[in-house]
């Protein structure tokens, strides 16, 4: 039995380590940075989402109806998903659904959130910019499609 | 600041398990663990509360819900009779050398809970889920201060996946409406709270059968495994974490010596409840669990019919009470499935393992699984008890498997993000597994 119990210690310390070796492997500096979203050393790519959400958050107004647009489906589908915990007191309208066309929803949304688009996503007469923040603009529409 | 307020919050529910675990029957217990079952007894009870305060068309609030889980657990302990001679009550003689051993151990689970804790302060172990669907549901819930049916319905909801089990978004909204708002960070740092509260209630419920030392040692192990998979499958802040607390518990307290006594299998019952209502997997664990306990402990279990409803019954209760609402709002019948049952894809067996390896083998090298699977080995020949946490784990990889095998589109994936969380108790189980040694047993163990 006691030569179980110095296995189990072993493995115990073998494990406990571990995440420290990890954090230990990579430069300090980085590693100490204080983090800015709750997923910043998870995933950047949703980090810098997440961001863009946040960022756009205090030019929505309450309960305000909003879409977000994304070049690529997935990246869309993930800001829509998030766009209900950061902007909790607005009204999510997708554009696309799981990659499935939704226009006829995404265009009654009276602000648009542009995640990573070179230009605005509809004609300048319909579309008013608002902000721009971290990974995208803001724009209010400004008349009923 | 709000952060703390949302997590100390949740300390609340614990006070509803006190009036069940004040019952002398547990006396036998360190003060640690029952306090720690409290806290897990009562988030399982304040869940079903808020479950059934919905059913019945009541608004939550946050006092009301603490007191019906109190409630409940006083109504409990009425089934408890007073005078019960509690197995643990006996005094162990300490062994020499046991207090460095045991603290060195707790040093161990304190490193792991440091490691824990450290990564989800840097953002390097939040599961995306928290925020795709966790989150938002239970903020949306505390705003609503019930379950919100329309937005549960909504077609372009479907991604907040409305059947799932309530456990995880009821304790999110009760901690929201408690702090006025939700808190991301709060969510996040329940993983290192739960698991602090695993390492001190842990050794206590295992040492009736190992004495201090060893299972001081053992829970390191399992606290170790958690953490270094949490780190590693990034699970902070999802369903995991409660997952892993009550399956644990309950497990660790069906293989103990006192699982004969009836108070000990109401606990574990009521742990499995949580377990069934935090997480799909968890019904698959309970079942299992309760029907190993059976086979792996005969004679604990005796009667049969009492001890059955007293591990099943809470379960029972707590998802009844579920799909009751689900159903009478017409939102969902049962759980969903991906194809049609027994309509497996067997053509994808191959790629399934292969993706499964890949996924275990991103999780720390698969460290998390080997080191216990390799302290089982050295444990070998293991005592009879060893059907239970072996023997759930062996299904719930079949389940799995089966899960992945079901699905007509290639799941590589799906595998790729979901497995190395979801074969999180396969690696608890085989860590608490290793305490069944039969070589040198400290105390002579009844089956």
């Amino acid at each position: 039995m006691t030569r179980l119990r110095a296995v189990w210690f072993a493995g115990a310390a073998a494990l406990a380590l571990f995440p420290l070796w990890r954090f230990f492997s990579r430069p300090l500096a980085e590693q100490l940075r204080l983090p800015i979203t709750p997923v910043d050393r998870v995933d950047g790519a949703r980090a810098r989402q997440w961001r863009f959400l946040a960022e756009s958050r205090p030019h929505v107004p309450p309960r305000a109806s909003f879409t977000v647009l994304a070049a690529d489906s997935d990246v869309e589908m993930a800001l829509y998903m998030m766009s209900f915990g950061v902007l909790q007191d607005g009204v999510p309208l997708p554009t696309r659904y799981y990659g499935n066309p939704t226009p006829e929803f995404g265009r009654e949304a009276k602000y648009v959130l542009a995640f990573d688009l070179p230009e605005a996503p509809e004609p300048e007469d319909r579309l008013r910019l608002i902000a721009r923040v971290p990974g995208g603009a803001v724009y209010e529409r400004t008349r009923a499609q | 600041m709000t952060g703390l307020l949302w997590l100390a919050s949740l300390l609340l529910v614990g006070l509803s398990g006190l009036p069940l675990l004040l019952h002398r029957a547990f006396a036998g217990y360190p003060l640690s663990t029952r306090l720690v079952l409290a806290g897990a007894s009562g988030a399982a009870l304040v869940s079903f509360a808020m479950t059934a305060a919905v059913l019945l068309g009541i608004p939550w609030n946050v006092p009301g819900l603490v007191a019906a889980g109190a409630v409940l657990a006083a109504g409990l302990r009425l089934f408890l009779k007073p005078a019960l001679v509690f197995a643990a009550d006996a005094p162990r003689p300490p062994e020499p050398g046991e207090s460095p051993r045991v603290l060195a151990a707790a040093a161990l689970s304190l490193i792991a809970v440091g490691a824990a804790l450290g990564a989800t302060f840097a953002g390097a172990a939040t599961s995306p889920d928290l925020l795709f669907f966790w989150g938002p549901k239970a903020q949306q819930f505390a705003l609503a201060r019930t379950f919100d049916a329309a937005f549960m319905r909504d077609e372009f909801h479907q991604h907040m996946h409305a059947y799932y089990p309530p456990l995880v978004t009821n304790l999110g909204a009760f901690a929201s409406m408690a702090a006025g708002r939700m808190s991301w960070t709060g969510a996040t740092l329940t993983f290192p709270l739960l698991l602090v509260f695993l390492a001190a209630g842990l050794p206590g419920a295992l040492a009736d059968r190992l004495g201090r030392a060893h299972a001081a040692a053992i829970a390191a192990l399992t606290i170790a495994v958690i953490s270094c998979l949490g780190v590693e499958a990034d699970i902070a802040g999802n369903g995991e974490m409660p997952l892993l607390l009550f399956e644990t518990l309950a497990i660790a307290l069906l293989i103990s010596d006192a699982a004969a006594e009836p108070p000990t299998q109401l606990i574990a019952g009521i742990l499995l409840a949580g377990a069934a209502a935090t997480k799909v997997e968890g019904l698959p664990f309970t079942i299992s669990a309760a029907a190993l306990f059976f086979l792996a402990r005969p004679r604990a279990s005796r009667p049969f019919w009492p001890a059955a409803g007293r591990l099943i019954l809470p379960a029972a209760v707590m998802l009844s009470a579920w799909f009751a609402f689900g159903a009478s709002r017409r939102i969902f019948f049962g759980y969903s499935g991906y194809g049609t049952l027994f309509d497996l894809h067997l053509d994808h067996a191959r790629v399934v393992l292969a993706a499964v390896g890949r996924s275990l083998s991103a999780a720390g090298h698969a460290l998390p699984w080997l080191v216990p699977l390799g302290c089982v080995l050295a444990a070998l020949p293991l005592t009879r008890r060893w059907i239970l946490p072996v023997g759930t784990a062996a299904i719930l990889t079949a389940f799995f498997l089966f899960t992945y095998i079901h699905r007509p589109e290639d799941p590589s994936l799906w595998i790729s993000w979901s497995a190395a969380r979801i074969f999180s108790p396969v690696a608890m189980l085989l860590a608490l597994a290793a305490s069944l040694g039969s070589r040198g047993e400290p105390r002579p163990a009844s089956p």
